[in-house]
């Protein structure tokens, strides 16, 4: 039979006590098989031994929690929305253009190219990161940087992105008006790798400007040769000063937000595609009113190609060709837009058509661009 | 942004409401063109409106 043993203590005088509770009911408390202390209020617990199911927790207690909801406030850091038709097929970089949502390039002192990289594992997920080369050897900075509409005055917040370089001074830099704060640079060794950079922005900052570039620590050039290169995906900014994992937004929610800053109404590509629904108010002039899908940062410019017959109204059994439109009024929610021009087969005023593309050439676009 | 562009107000019942923007030629015949409404905000129009400060381009009133 195993037996109890209760031993004192040959240095303390204190008394210790086992006290019955206040039952009724013939109660069996077993002791552990092992040797160690048992549990009271101000012991620690094993982290080793937390394991299996636990109970309904309450967080109802609990403190410095991250911040909840989305978390990152650079739109389409993973590069799938792609209103501006960016494929796989290098084109020449233009500094302060767009050539996928949101990413405005960066180019100073080079010539470069970017495109669609090829799909590829990056940290666990797959992605189809942008790629910039650059086209010439000098002094000068390639990439991309985005510009973030609210500037999260007086916060402290973490950039993050995965990138693909085989040059140095691949890296994120953090501008707010005033002050540039740098992540760690890439080896510049071909892999890819996560940079990330911690920085606070001031009370009173004017912007917040986040590059992800071949570029020097104070947004400055540095050497690339030609054919240098950075791979880009999974850009991320959140609140806080740790970079998380990237967050993935469904097709639509990403969409939705680029669609702020641009909207494409008719695409580029074959077909007819349609406009919107046309009044004549004279024969050779028509107008009609196109609703954005989202609330648009601000009165947005209205972007097109003009070509010869590129458009067509259909009214009346007949079709009247046109070249050109200009904008009347605008606002961040539609645009009322016209014929500017060129039209002419003797429509009458009074009779409503429909508008639409003609041309594999022809697109609109409204763009409220930071 | 601007490079090779002419610019040109867009007028409705003697108003300015907008300017046109025409880009040059591109290669197929076609041009780029922007229909830039005038608010500050809009980067298009704040570019115009500082080009125009510095006296690098004009906009032709509209017919």
């Amino acid at each position: 039979m195993a037996k109890v043993k209760i031993t004192g203590h040959a240095s303390g005088s204190g008394v210790l006590t086992i006290t019955a509770p206040n039952t009724s009911t013939n109660r069996t408390v077993t002791l552990p098989d092992s040797t160690g202390t048992l549990l009271d209020t101000t012991s620690g617990l094993d982290a080793t031994k937390l394991s299996g199911n636990l109970p309904a927790l309450s967080g109802a207690s609990l403190t410095n929690i991250p911040p909840q909801g989305r978390k990152n406030i650079i739109i389409n850091g993973d590069f799938r929305t792609n209103q501006y038709g960016l494929t796989a097929s290098t084109v020449a970089v233009t500094n302060g253009a767009f050539n996928i949502d949101r990413a405005k390039n960066y180019l100073v002192g080079l010539s470069g190219t970017v495109a669609l990289g090829d799909a590829e594992a990056v940290n666990g997920t797959y992605e189809t990161p942008l790629k910039y080369t650059a086209g010439s050897t000098a002094s000068g900075r390639i990439g991309l940087y985005q510009t973030v509409e609210d500037y999260h005055l007086g916060e402290t917040l973490t950039a993050s992105a995965w990138v693909k370089s085989d040059n140095a001074n691949a890296r994120i830099v953090a501008y707010d008006g005033s002050t540039t704060t740098s992540s760690n640079t890439h080896t510049g060794g071909g892999g890819w790798e996560l940079l990330k950079v911690t920085f606070s922005q001031r009370t009173n900052a004017s912007q917040l400007y986040i590059w992800t570039a071949i570029i020097s620590a104070t947004v400055g050039s540095v050497s690339v040769a030609s054919g240098d290169y950075i791979f880009i995906t999974k850009f991320q900014c959140e609140r806080g000063s740790v970079a998380t994992e990237f967050e993935r937004l469904t097709n639509a929610e990403q969409l939705s937000l680029c669609q702020r800053y641009y909207y494409l109404h008719a695409t580029k590509e074959g077909g007819a595609h349609p406009i919107g629904s046309a009044a004549f108010q004279s024969t050779n002039f028509a107008d009609f009113n196109l609703h954005f899908p989202t609330t648009m940062r601000t009165k947005p410019t209205l972007q097109y190609v003009s070509g010869t017959d590129y458009y067509t109204v259909y009214a009346n059994d007949q079709l009247d060709h046109f070249s050109d439109f200009a904008t009347r009024n605008t606002s961040p929610n539609a645009a009322q837009i016209y014929t500017n021009g060129g039209m002419g087969t003797g429509i009458a005023a009074g009779h409503a058509g429909v508008c639409y593309t003609r041309n594999v050439n022809a697109f609109m676009a409204f763009t409220a661009e930071l | 942004m601007f490079t090779g562009c002419t610019f040109k107000y867009n007028a409705f019942f003697g108003e300015n409401v907008s300017i046109n923007v025409t880009y040059p030629l591109n290669e197929n015949g076609s041009r780029d063109m922007l229909s830039v409404p005038l608010a500050t905000d809009n980067i298009h129009y704040a570019e115009i409106l500082k080009q125009v400060a510095d006296g690098d381009i004009t906009i032709a009133e509209a017919d």
